[in-house]
């Protein structure tokens, strides 16, 4: 055995050079975060340029709308819509205009911390954003969105352009109860929430874990004391809490979830249309949510991104959202999606009281009792 | 000590040649390793003490992450049934994975080749579906296994709830017994059966023989593997939630969640509670550092003419396969008929005689004519194979110098390199693009972007694997290389790496899985055009399409499959053979 001395001194002497070296790239690295860390978000030419056209509303705005589309060519769209919806939408514009949409599809707060952490870092890849109304708001108050004129704004029912005007109402989620039809008959489901309380519901009822602004809404409606007393009790009848509503709808039509009390309309209706033993019924009071589209203030594509969110509200994309089975909200667009009446959730609300609910809601159904 | 590290002290201009290669080789390793994990590592403790940013308001410096996190004592309470479950997971999965790797690696059962790729499969299959497989096999309503012995005994009685910890520990035990399987095998592999062979002569019984000899060898990789697996279950969030919460289990992992997905978005939170974590697993590297230390106590690849030879078990040959064949018949041809029928179907229902009319191939043609198919699984496989690569090779030299050289501190290294295991996904995600959309080399939108993340998140792995290795492998092979006049370069090219084969090659295997699993990071980094495999499971699994995917779990077992007969097939063709 050699003496380890000469060798281990040799080694740490260069390990040092190592490590110096690499403490300075570190630092460097560390330093270009910090920097970057706090965004300066100055209003840039462009995004200036952007506002200038997306309110523009001249006579020759559709001509020159689309001639500019067509020299751009693409858009990147960033959207929480199932794939199976949001693919032919997209086909649907391209093959009408010969603009490529860029599509890329997450769950809606991924789509937040995309848009956000790009466009803190001022990387100006997104041109449209489409998802949940609280996830566009956040958007929005995080100044990345611009307001936008479209002609077929008129034909939206008033209070679906935010108040602030940086996103428009595109479509809506509805909770609704779905029910699997072989364990449970229509005639036996209450017309009224509070029928759900009856003790011959235990262990047949479920929820998604994280439906706090649901209830919120249901109890803003029903009043303080009458909607939390509803709450109250059916958190003793300890409904089935599942992760996902897309898990909950699959659980309902496989049978081990008989009714689900906060399913999302459309995940219950692709699989009705499938031939699922799964229904769905509006029982009072039904929530809807807005879903909700918006332009990003730096947006490369502009015109294509104008373009696109026209087609989107126009009849021609909402009545396509229709034969999807995602309930469309211009008035030009009959459906029976959503012949009854509904409570919309307030985005921004959802946002200011949004510590609130989660509380009394993981304290009434998550936490073990 | 070091031969090897002599040799380089010779002035001759070929010597300095090979001096400069080695270090060359060994700086790069270190820098990028460092590197790789600093950067996540300094981005974590640098938002646990800042509040959120947000257009409104910048952020501050503050320690309220801290006080929040840790001064209540539902995080005690969420922590302990976190414990719980980790326990009671890589207890399970590595004693499941144990025995299998023993049955395979040191005892002559037959039909051993096929049970090599058959013992992966549970890790094969993504999360999500082996957890609703097993909610439609043993949930107490609509379980199969429940509804066939309720029929047999004619009785309404619940015989197996998956909705339990139990049930979590059993399905999570399972989908990770594969990994105990990979590191032990390689372990067992690489033994001289010297010692073994004198307590049989001796007259001792294979169970002492097993328990006596071959564990106690094996403590280094024991040790890692039970590491390795508790770290994972207490970070693991797929199984807690469909599992856990329906009946009021929660873990840990729920309030990073929690944290996560709020607005604005509490990653300082979220940060300061995966501290704890750092900590456990920083706790438990330097607890096998110091294993790593007793030097040759575990090395059993030495210069005495080494030839790893399994036992010959004689008629209980008969007993380990039918073992196998038991636990396989349950365990993984179990969730994968449930796989096949579900993808078979137009929608999951009860397996009857009505359901059977229904039968068809609709789920795969649509799978086959998906628009992002190819080049998701092109992608994926060049990610995959890439990383695998890359990482099993930089993670054997850092470990070579982690358990051959003396170097003071040498355990840090490991343990920076070992840190990335626990990051959150989303946090890792998250750094990894901030610093990249900040710092800009070019990458971010590419697939190098995701290659740069699946390596920091499963380097940690890679390294584990080669370490219980390179315990087992002598220096004085190496001692007797570089008195023979070879190089560094050489000596590792050449003895190191093939003695090390069996941990490469797991670690390989493992890696190549896993990534092509990953999801956390991918789904946030991913663009346009660099679609990957588990991106589109997700995409099926949130658009409803339960039966597609299905359909895309098979084909993606069956190739898989295919893939680990393969590299084992290559693998036998290197490094030391039997004879």
């Amino acid at each position: 055995m050699s003496h380890p001395d000469g060798y281990a001194k040799r080694y740490l002497r260069h390990s040092r050079g190592i490590c110096r070296r690499l403490f300075c790239a570190v630092f460097y690295a560390l330093a270009a975060l910090l920097l970057c860390l706090p965004p300066v978000l100055a209003q840039s030419a462009a995004a200036a340029r952007n506002d200038a056209l997306y309110l523009y509303r001249g006579a020759d705005r559709n001509q020159r709308l689309l001639e500019r589309a067509r020299q751009e060519g693409t858009l990147t769209l960033y959207t929480s819509l199932a794939t199976t919806e949001s693919r032919p939408l997209a086909a649907a514009f391209e093959k009408k205009y010969g603009i490529k949409v860029e599509l890329w599809r997450a769950i809606s707060d991924k789509v937040v911390q995309r848009t956000v952490t790009e466009g803190q870092a001022r990387r100006h890849v997104v041109d449209v954003i489409e998802t949940n109304g609280p996830e566009v708001e956040m958007i929005a108050r995080e100044k990345l969105l611009s307001e936008f004129y479209s002609p077929y704004l008129a034909d939206l029912p008033p209070g679906a352009v935010a108040p602030s005007r940086l996103w428009v109402n595109d479509r809506l989620e509805l909770y609704v109860v779905a029910f699997n039809t072989n364990k449970v008959k229509r005639e036996e489901l209450p017309k009224h929430f509070e029928g759900f309380l009856d003790p011959k519901w235990k262990g047949r009822l479920g929820i998604e874990a994280t439906d706090s602004e649901w209830m919120g809404a249901i109890v803003k409606k029903l009043g303080n004391e009458r909607g939390m007393k509803l709450f109250e009790k059916l958190s003793e009848l300890r409904p089935d809490v599942r992760t996902g509503h897309i898990l909950l709808a699959e659980m309902v039509a496989a049978g081990e979830v008989p009714v689900a009390l906060s399913a999302y309309h459309a995940n219950a209706e692709s699989l009705k249309r499938r031939g699922g033993p799964i229904d769905w019924l509006p029982i009072e009071p039904v929530v809807g949510r807005p879903q909700a589209i918006g332009l990003a203030k730096n947006a490369p594509h502009p015109n294509a991104a104008l373009l696109f969110t026209d087609f989107v509200l126009s009849p021609e994309g909402q009545g396509l959202f229709n034969t999807m089975g995602r309930v469309p909200v211009s008035l030009k667009v009959a459906s029976n999606l959503h012949s009854f009446p509904y409570t919309l959730i307030d985005p921004a609300t959802v946002l200011d009281e949004s510590g609130k609910w989660e509380k009394i809601w993981n304290q009434l159904f998550l936490r073990k009792q | 000590m070091e031969a090897v590290g002599q040799l380089p002290a010779t002035t001759s201009p070929k010597g300095w040649r090979e001096f400069d290669f080695k270090w060359l080789i060994i700086g790069v390793s270190v820098l990028v390793v460092t590197y790789l994990a600093l950067m996540p590592l300094g981005f974590l403790l640098w938002q646990s003490f800042f509040t959120p940013q947000t257009a409104t308001k910048a952020a501050v410096f503050t320690f309220d992450n801290y006080i929040t996190a840790y001064s209540s004592s539902e995080t005690l309470k969420l922590f302990l049934s976190s414990v719980t479950f980790a326990t009671g997971t890589s207890i399970f999965s590595f004693t499941v994975g144990t025995a299998l790797a023993w049955m395979n690696e040191r005892t002559n059962t037959p039909l051993k080749p096929l049970f090599f790729a058959l013992s992966i499969i549970p890790l094969i299959i993504p999360g999500v579906l082996f957890t609703v497989a097993w909610i439609l096999l043993a949930s107490p309503k609509i379980g199969i296994v429940n509804l066939l012995l309720q029929g047999f005994f004619n009785t309404d009685y619940v015989f197996v709830n998956i909705y339990s910890i139990w049930g979590m520990i059993w399905v999570d035990g399972l989908h990770y017994s594969s990994m105990a399987f990979l590191i032990m095998s390689a372990a067992f592999r690489s033994m001289d059966p010297s010692l073994e062979e004198s307590a049989m002569m001796s007259g001792a019984s294979v169970p002492q023989i097993a328990w006596h000899i071959t564990l106690k060898l094996t403590w280094p990789a024991i040790f890692a593997t039970i590491l390795i697996l508790f770290v994972r279950s207490i970070e693991s969030f797929e199984v807690p939630a469909l599992l856990g919460l329906p009946v009021g289990i929660q873990v840990f992992t729920s309030s990073i969640y929690e944290a996560i997905h709020q607005y604005p978005s509490k990653i300082g939170l979220a940060s300061s509670y995966a501290v704890t974590l750092l900590c456990i697993t920083t706790v438990g590297i330097y607890f096998q550092s110091k294993l790593s230390s007793q030097g040759s106590k575990y090395s059993t690849v030495t210069g005495k003419g080494f030839r790893p030879r399994a036992m010959d078990l004689g008629r209980w040959r008969y007993v380990t396969a039918s073992i196998f064949l038991l636990y396989f018949s349950l365990i993984v041809v179990l969730p994968f008929l449930v796989l096949l029928w579900s993808s078979l179907q137009k929608f999951y229902s009860v397996p009857s005689m009505e359901a059977l009319h229904n039968l068809n191939f609709d789920a795969y043609t649509f799978i086959l004519t998906y628009p992002t198919l190819i080049s998701a699984v092109l992608n994926s496989l060049w990610l995959a194979l890439g990383c695998a690569t890359l990482v099993m090779l930089l993670t054997s030299v850092i470990c070579w110098i982690v358990v051959k050289t003396k170097l003071p501190g040498r355990w840090l290294l490991d343990n920076l390199a070992s840190l990335p295991m626990v990051f959150p996904g989303l946090v890792l995600g998250l750094a990894i693009m901030i610093f990249y959309l900040n710092v800009d080399v070019g990458i971010y939108g590419t697939m190098w972007i995701l290659f740069i993340a699946y390596v920091t998140r499963f380097m940690p792995y890679g390294l584990r694997y080669n370490t219980t290795s390179m315990l087992q492998i002598h220096k004085e092979l190496e001692e007797s290389a570089a008195m023979s006049g070879a190089s560094w370069g050489t000596t590792f090219w050449r003895i190191i790496l093939p003695l090390l084969k069996p941990g490469l090659l797991a670690g390989w295997i493992y890696i190549v899985i896993v990534s092509i699993r990953e999801l956390s990071t991918s789904i946030l980094l991913y663009s346009p055009g660099t679609e990957v495999v588990s991106v589109l499971i997700w995409e099926l699994w949130e658009n409803g399409q339960y039966v597609e995917l299905s359909a895309l779990g098979v084909m993606f077992i069956l190739a898989l499959f295919m893939l680990v007969l393969l590299a084992q097939f290559v693998g036998k063709k290197f490094g030391v053979k039997e004879d």
